[in-house]
């Protein structure tokens, strides 16, 4: 993907844009922690724990790599051994083709961060735009003001900054564009990749689709490559590759539509259904058609049916069974299947499964 | 040209908060007058103050001895301290008499004209003229030494003494233009130091993307170097301002050099500034900040003085400064000849400097 030119045609370590290579590649990444407690009568006691286990995953230099899993899978773990604020213990991390454990202060010109919290990357007292330019004259020293200025503008104007709000003060921006601000303070650099921990964390529901866009039109426009780490499974459509973290270890990795299709019959395709008033029991009594392989509830009358087959057949055969047992249809209509439905699916079968080893039930 | 561009951050961060930067530059002067009060400022302040008032003071004459026998002395001095301006005297023949009076408040003190006084002024021997005030009326005793001050200088005048037979002033041998000055060098060498201090132990525990800047190319020395070299320039233009005040408002003239003495502020701007930063490196929370500023001011203040340590005013800076800024505020010392001065300041400075260095590439604050 072509990026675009910095302005004032200022040399940054871009590397080879034209060859498709990998631009995060973490190999067998294991992080222990160690600590000391101290107790009565004087007895030290060293505990060590193990946050991420045996983690590889890499990827491409134009894609939006998703980093996912609940509080305590390891997400930000790996993101500071990513950013070389962490040293594994076992293991390599590159970035761009370096390094970051030997190599960190090269690494650093190379990426652009951007934390999950807004008060420990935005100067509060400073405009949308001076943030931008001392943070931008902290990476490019030896640039002149204006140029990085220019820069900083040709960023915050790609994230929807119009003049006027550049030039307020951040404490007066809301959290959507203050989240913005330190997207772009990331950007200011022109980084070959762009990290970003929970950046929809905090974010009412259209301005998490707000920030995902303006990073997929980064993505787009300048060729950026992206690393979001996040629990929000919804980032998920936009991500190229996903990592699903889980006890510091990764469970999935792949593009999303291709786990989609690997774990849910008929390439994900789904039949939604909603009708008057929902209940367990309409849940399993739609499970129970032979041909059903899933059911979701989806909303609060409305569920997803995945089958083996899903065509006209099928969704007859759904119109005809609510018929018997009397539920009024409220519409019924062709889907697909989400990353959300995806991992809860995915989550039920674990869940499954481990039951069964355990013997304490059977699948369902 | 990363450290230049730091500093400018930092200098447009202290920038951005006016109303921290008026307490910068009100504090000093605050302070000034506060600690000045003793003096001649402080003098004409006790003027106003009891303006309008009696001042009611008792006399005792226990003079029974022959002077010059044309006046009877201790009375002709009993009549000039009551002519003094606001005066009222009230006599008394014992000392116990006057001890009950001030007991129930009727007097705020009372002067005592020791026996022989009369024959001592007329052969121009030292005599003594003692005062007691109620130390619970907190004006009462520099107003009667006032009162006592100028009227021996009247009777001196109208008696044509002119050698100390009355002895009561003491006897600065370096006169300076105002008494308030006196006090002028320690200000300079507390406040600075305090403000320094006070101002640094905030600049890394409360800017709070710190650790985002150390996730730039930006090493961390440069960080903390920023922060010294940005509030030490602060620093300095606060010691401009004290430096200036005495010169352009009260508009008196020290024999010494102002750019000199302001140039030697430096040093313990730079003392007060690299233990702030040192301290808040230390300091994981805003409040941890300013309790450490308090822990710092106890320390530097306390301990410093040398009073209860003998030889640690050896080793904190304050000292060094005030006896700096007097050589050559007061005394016309040249800054070059004040190196032994300098290089103790700059010394423990340094010290912290490298500390807060250090305690900063060991913070693992994380983001």
């Amino acid at each position: 993907m072509a990026r675009a030119a910095p302005p004032g045609g200022f040399d940054l370590p871009t590397g080879d844009r034209q060859v498709r290579r990998k631009i995060i590649d973490l190999r067998d990444v294991t992080v222990t922690v160690s600590s000391t407690k101290f107790s009565l009568p004087f007895k030290l006691k060293r505990t060590i724990t193990t946050i991420v286990q045996g983690v590889s995953f890499h990827s491409y230099e134009g894609e939006i790599l998703g980093l996912i899993g609940e509080s305590g899978a390891g997400k930000s773990t790996i993101l500071r051994c990513i950013t070389g604020q962490m040293k594994p213990s076992r293991g390599t991390v590159s970035v761009a083709g370096i390094d970051v454990v030997h190599h960190k202060n090269e690494a650093i010109k190379r990426f652009g961060y951007v934390p999950q919290l807004e008060l420990i990357s935005v100067y509060d007292h400073f405009t949308a735009l001076e943030n931008v330019y001392y943070f931008g004259k902290m990476y490019l020293s030896g640039v002149g003001d204006e140029q990085i200025k220019q820069r900083g503008k040709e960023v915050l104007s790609i994230l929807g900054f119009k003049e006027a709000l550049m030039g307020k003060k951040a404490k007066y921006l809301s959290g959507g564009e203050k989240k913005r601000v330190s997207i772009a303070i990331g950007m200011v650099h022109d980084p070959e990749i762009l990290l970003l921990d929970e950046p929809t964390t905090g974010l009412d529901i259209s301005l998490r689709i707000q920030v995902l866009n303006y990073l997929k039109n980064l993505n787009k426009k300048l060729g950026i490559s992206v690393v979001i780490v996040s629990h929000d499974l919804e980032i998920a459509q936009y991500c190229t590759r996903i990592v699903l973290l889980e006890k510091g270890r990764v469970i999935e990795f792949g593009d999303p539509e291709v786990l989609i299709n690997k774990l849910l019959p008929c390439e994900g395709r789904a039949i939604k259904l909603e009708v008057a008033e929902l209940n367990e029991e309409i849940i399993d009594s739609i499970r129970s058609l032979p041909e059903v392989k899933f059911v979701i509830k989806t909303g609060r009358n409305d569920v997803k049916i995945f089958a083996e087959d899903i065509d006209k057949v099928m969704i007859s055969k759904v119109i005809e069974h609510c018929d018997n047992i009397n539920i009024p249809i409220a519409s019924i209509t062709l889907d697909r299947a989400d990353f959300t439905s995806y991992y809860r699916i995915r989550s039920k079968l674990e869940k499954e499964k481990n039951q069964t080893v355990d013997g304490s039930a059977q699948p369902s | 040209m990363r450290f230049i561009t730091l500093v400018r951050k930092e200098l447009a961060s202290i920038w951005a908060d006016k109303q921290a930067l008026a307490i910068v530059f009100v504090l000093p002067l605050v302070a000034m007058l506060a600690l000045g009060l003793t003096g001649q400022v402080g003098g004409k302040m006790i003027d106003n103050l009891a303006a309008g008032r009696t001042t009611n003071i008792g006399v005792v004459n226990l003079d029974t001895s022959v002077g010059d026998p044309r006046y009877v002395l201790s009375e002709e001095f009993i009549g000039i301290l009551g002519e003094q301006s606001s005066v009222s005297i009230t006599r008394y023949e014992t000392v116990y008499a006057a001890n009950v009076s001030l007991f129930y408040e009727h007097i705020i003190g009372f002067v005592v004209i020791n026996d022989g006084f009369e024959f001592n002024v007329s052969a121009h021997l030292p005599a003594f003229v003692n005062f007691y005030a109620d130390a619970l009326y907190i004006l009462a005793q520099p107003l009667i030494a006032m009162k006592v001050n100028d009227a021996i200088k009247d009777f001196k005048v109208a008696y044509n003494f002119t050698e100390d037979e009355i002895n009561f002033d003491s006897d600065d041998r370096y006169q300076i233009p105002s008494a308030v000055f006196t006090s002028w060098p320690m200000v300079i060498s507390t406040v600075i130091m305090a403000a320094g201090l006070m101002l640094a132990t905030q600049s890394v525990v409360g800017d709070n993307p710190i650790m985002r800047v150390s996730l730039t190319p930006s090493k961390r020395f440069e960080i903390i170097s920023a922060k010294v070299a940005a509030y030490t320039l602060l620093e300095m233009a606060e010691a401009a301002v004290l430096v200036a005040f005495p010169y352009l408002a009260l508009g008196l003239n020290f024999p010494g050099d102002p750019f000199s003495a302001w140039l030697f502020c430096s040093f313990i701007a730079y003392c007060g500034v690299s233990m702030g930063v040192f301290m808040s490196t230390l300091a994981t929370t805003k409040l941890q900040g300013s309790q450490f500023f308090l822990l710092g001011f106890m320390v530097l203040f306390i301990l410093g003085s040398g009073v209860f340590i003998q030889g640690l005013d050896k080793v904190f800076p304050m000292g060094y400064c005030q006896d700096g800024v007097k050589l050559i505020a007061y005394k016309g010392v040249s800054l070059l000849a004040m190196w032994d001065y300098i290089w103790p300041q700059i010394a423990f400075g340094t010290v912290f400097y490298v500390a807060a260095f250090i305690s900063f590439k060991m913070k693992k604050g994380a983001i």
